[in-house]
């Protein structure tokens, strides 16, 4: 595909709703000035824009605290819950046991565990790393031990012709059908993961934008507050994104299957 | 050697699940000689992949008893008897082709005869094709990867459960004679399942005719039509004969 078409396609994909949302933001910065809404109720976008660059180097900073701490949780909920997965889809007897337990646990709120994690590990950035990754292991172990455990059964029987060990049938049949699976539990946890970082910030903190929108509700400085709102929504699609960029560049295969 | 390459004794299986068994073979006996083309024909749901994964000693447990070349299945599957061509082509989507006909050989290290992959690849005629990925692929030149790999370690049977079902009439017919034309080539015992009886008639020595479930053996048909078969063979009037004969049996 050349650049032209390629960008005509994106024009016709993405401008719907581009379109959408500026007259949403117009119409938002409207009704604001029509009922001269004062700005601790509702503050209109123009303000908020104004705040935002105001106060930008502050915002940057928390901006890059709660990244960290989403990233960092996330990476290592994905790769603990794909591990855990692989090592419980080798044994019936552990998929048996584990399986209906994680349906269930997955099924808790976790983010509720956040004030006890203050409690036990401070208020630094440590106890948000591991609310960041709890919430984000347990969609990874539980979408990719699916992956692994259902293979279609004509794949088993072929390796069962070749004679092929346990490890042979994990390794080149197993792995590879589970990653599309795993692929679509990351875009699940990344989003956990930003919401689990913000609910540690919530709970106690002195740094990220859980921290901003807290002090700035207090103070109604709700401008800034919503400027940090944006700022992780910002945050919720760049990481979207490169989940969804990785997919495609790791999965050719996978993608393509799909559109064809 | 033993001219029966395939014996099969009094074959019987019965699924079992949920507390409810179901008969899906009963007492099959026939047998395939070295060498031979046999079709098994029959009805949808009448055991024939059953009886295909029976033979491969991929489905446990049965009772009855299957030789292979003499001995018990179980010791000739280790040998390396079989290739085996599934219903659906059971391609690995993240793999080429040239992956795809190199599986098998990555899961047995011990040496043993084997093709040349791109030997294998020119037989079934995908020169040209060895970077392509499955879903690039028509399903008839899925059905030829799954015949390369089958034949990669020089099967002495080589076991097809409807490899053209999902083919259009010409794409099929070619493919038939390919897989003759193959067959001829590396000279190894094929037990072929159809639903298509021209098709069973057109390639084979010797047809088993199946009854609905459970699976009996109805009636083993011999071909006696010349080889080597072409497009032409189907026009024979013994051929139409043939076919009129087994269609009454079917149904
Ligand atoms: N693993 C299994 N567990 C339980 N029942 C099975 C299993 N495999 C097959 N069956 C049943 O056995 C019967 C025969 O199945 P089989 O796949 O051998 O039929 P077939 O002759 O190959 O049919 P088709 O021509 O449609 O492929 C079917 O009724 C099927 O439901
Ligand atoms: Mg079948």
């Amino acid at each position: 595909m050349d650049l032209k078409r390629r960008l005509g396609l994106i024009k016709e994909k993405y401008l719907p709703s581009l379109v959408f949302i500026i007259l949403l933001v117009l119409l938002w910065e409207f009704l604001v000035r029509l009922f001269s809404l004062p700005e601790y109720i509702l503050p209109s976008p123009l303000m908020i824009a104004r705040t935002f660059l105001k106060f930008r180097k502050i915002l940057l900073f928390h901006t890059s605290v709660t990244v960290f701490e989403t990233l960092s949780g996330f990476m290592v909920g994905a790769i603990l819950g794909f591990i855990l997965a692989v090592f419980i889809c080798m044994s019936d007897f552990f998929y048996r046991t584990f399986y209906p337990v994680l349906i269930v646990i997955q099924s808790i709120p976790k983010v509720a565990l956040a004030p006890f994690f203050i409690i036990w590990m401070g208020f630094g950035i440590l106890p948000k790393i591991a609310i960041t990754v709890l919430v984000s292991i347990f969609p990874v172990l539980v979408n990719t031990l699916h992956g692994l455990v259902f293979v279609k059964q004509e794949l088993i029987d072929l390796m069962k012709v070749f004679h092929a060990s346990k490890i042979q049938v994990l390794f080149k049949i197993r792995i590879p059908s589970s990653l599309p699976f795993f692929f679509t539990s990351l875009k699940i946890s990344i989003i956990f993961s930003v919401v689990g970082a913000i609910i540690g910030e919530f709970v106690g903190a002195n740094k990220g934008l859980g921290y901003v929108i807290m002090i700035s509700s207090s103070n109604l400085n709700t401008s800034l507050m919503f400027a940090a709102l944006f700022l992780l929504g910002a945050i919720g699609v760049f990481c979207s994104l490169l989940v969804s960029l990785s997919e495609k560049m790791l999965l050719p295969w996978h993608k393509e299957a799909k559109d064809a | 050697m033993p001219e029966k390459m395939i014996e099969v004794l009094k074959i019987g299986k019965e699924f079992t699940n949920n507390f409810k068994s179901l008969e899906v073979l009963k007492d099959i006996s026939f047998s395939v000689n070295r060498g031979s083309f046999t079709s098994i024909v029959g009805m949808s749901g009448c055991g024939k992949t059953t009886l295909l994964k029976i033979i491969c000693g991929i489905s446990n447990p049965y009772s009855g008893q299957i030789l292979i070349n003499g001995e018990a299945a179980l010791k000739a599957g280790k040998n390396h008897y079989f290739g085996i061509v599934f219903q659906e082509p059971t391609l690995l989507p993240w793999r080429n082709v040239y992956n795809n006909i190199e599986l098998p050989l990555e899961l047995n290290s011990c040496p043993r005869t084997k093709f040349k992959t791109d030997d294998l690849i020119r037989l079934v005629g995908l020169k040209g094709f060895e970077d392509v990925m499955p879903h690039e692929l028509s399903a008839g030149m899925k059905a030829r990867v799954a015949i390369a790999r089958a034949l990669i370690f020089h099967p002495s049977i080589l076991l097809m459960d409807e490899a053209f079902n999902n083919l259009d009439e010409i794409t099929r017919g070619n493919l038939n004679l390919e897989l003759l034309r193959i067959w001829k080539e590396i000279k190894t015992t094929v037990l072929f399942v159809t639903h298509n009886i021209s098709e069973a008639i057109f390639l084979s020595d010797r047809i088993i005719v199946l009854t609905p479930r459970p699976g009996t053996v109805r009636k083993v048909i011999d071909v006696d039509l010349p080889r080597p078969r072409d497009k032409q063979t189907r026009r024979l009037p013994e051929f139409i004969e043939i076919v009129e004969n087994a269609r009454e049996l079917l149904s």
